[in-house]
């Protein structure tokens, strides 16, 4: 029990800079211009694919307001 | 198969996305130069210089020529070289005393060819610094010209400084806009139908495509701010097309306002349709006239549309139009799903309140 508690603190000391650092703008810079900026495109993409996402989540909420309407009526 | 049928432009759409996000990814870029240690030579001396490519194959090859190049004519060859890797290279040049043009300072470019790879270019990799103006020793500036390069095709993306494997993001950032502007040209046409003959089923076709017309503009918003950060420096620099594209996106955003401060009914409708015809009428010259007459730093200002040479070859049309149709059906899919889902909205409640 003992073990497990110092080596879960160890991680978490390790884990938090390790995230900062990471985090950091330079960081991700340095990461975005990595493989000829391949994650640039990635990026993009993923902007794409969330926005649509969120669009089809916004349209689901006003298919279940007119149901809710139909069902109340 | 009837099915099949009445659904085509939704299966075409994701046959086309599929193929263009693959293609897109996949297919490599041509080999290239990524940049150099230095920037200012002095002539007269031995320059030795670290060149680091980029999808190069260096060890595959033995003949390796690497020239300075001041203009079409005038080039310096590289009098040794070590290749370190498949990607760098050392080259020594013994830079000639005197520039080959009558200057003191000349932008010189990097050039580059072997068997594997082909001929590889840096533009304005160097600043040539001379002691002595006016032209002295040219001939060691015609001994080696750049002669015989190894061009040939190859089914790649071309190499650009900068950009490098963002060149992609034509596939995903340019077709938004033109998916925007063409789901808007549709809405504008059922704007002028609706104006004619007062079908409320018009107005649900003209609020859809707007909606994903805008989302569409904002997505291509967003994927240009962090294409622009990583290439031009900043999500946004006050860039005229980015600017005019921010108006034509609130001039939009504000048929939704127009749209929702009003009571519903056939004045909304044809109030919100003629406010579309001007919306459109003012997105062409925002997007395809006003950032033309202007320096951009998107390409195709200064009255040149952007679609050519390097920006897009022959190979990157080969995914671009179907990038421009496939996004393009995909939102006009959206849009059928907000057409149905407001036209049912209305319907029912027209059953409830008569």
């Amino acid at each position: 029990m003992k073990h497990y508690i110092s080596s879960s603190i160890l991680n978490h000391s390790l884990l938090i800079p390790t995230v900062m650092v990471f985090l950091s703008p330079g960081t991700i810079n340095d990461f975005m211009r990595s493989i000829g900026k391949i994650w640039v495109v990635v990026a993009a993409l993923l902007i794409i694919f969330i926005g649509i996402v969120v669009f089809l989540f916004l349209l689901e909420k006003r298919i279940s307001k007119l149901e809710n309407d139909l069902d109340n009526e | 198969m009837n099915w099949l049928l009445k659904n085509w432009y939704k299966w075409l759409s994701i046959l086309l996305l599929l193929y263009v996000i693959a293609f897109g990814m996949l297919v490599p870029l041509r080999p290239g130069i990524m940049k150099t240690d230095t920037f200012r030579l002095d002539l007269g001396t031995e320059a030795e210089i670290h060149i680091q490519f980029y999808n190069t194959h260096l060890r595959k090859s033995d003949d390796h020529r690497i020239w300075i190049r001041v203009d079409n004519d005038h080039a310096i060859k590289a009098k040794s070289f070590a290749v370190l890797n498949d990607v760098e290279l050392k080259a020594v040049f013994e830079l000639p005393s005197e520039l080959p043009i009558d200057e003191r300072v000349a932008m010189a470019s990097l050039l580059a060819d072997n068997s594997v790879d082909g001929p590889m270019v840096l533009p304005a990799a160097f600043s040539l610094v001379g002691e002595n103006a006016g032209p002295g020793e040219i001939s060691l500036w015609l001994e080696n010209p750049v002669s015989d390069l190894n061009m040939r095709w190859t089914y790649a993306y071309p190499w650009r400084n900068i950009l490098e494997e963002t060149i992609r993001n034509t596939y995903y950032h340019v077709p938004m806009w033109f998916g925007m502007m063409l789901l808007f040209l549709i809405s504008a046409i059922y704007s002028i139908r609706l104006i004619r003959s007062d079908n409320q089923d018009y107005d649900s076709r003209v609020f859809s495509l707007n909606l994903v017309g805008t989302l569409y503009g904002l997505l291509g918003i967003l994927t240009g701010a962090i294409w622009a950060r990583y290439t031009w420096g900043a999500y946004w620099s006050g860039d005229i097309k980015q600017d005019m594209a921010a108006i034509t996106l609130l001039i939009f955003l504000a048929y939704f306002l127009l749209r929702s401060a009003m009571d519903p009914g056939p004045k909304r409708s044809r109030v919100t349709a003629i406010y579309t015809l001007f919306a459109f009428a003012a997105s062409i010259p925002l997007l395809y006239i006003i950032p033309r007459m202007q320096p951009s730093l998107h390409p195709g200002s200064g009255g040149n549309p952007g679609f050519g040479g390097d920006d897009l070859d022959n190979t990157m049309k080969t995914v671009f139009y179907p990038a421009v149709i496939g996004w393009t059906l995909f939102g006009y899919w959206l849009s059928n799903i907000v057409f149905r889902l407001n036209r049912l909205g209305r319907k029912t409640e027209e059953k409830i309140f008569t």
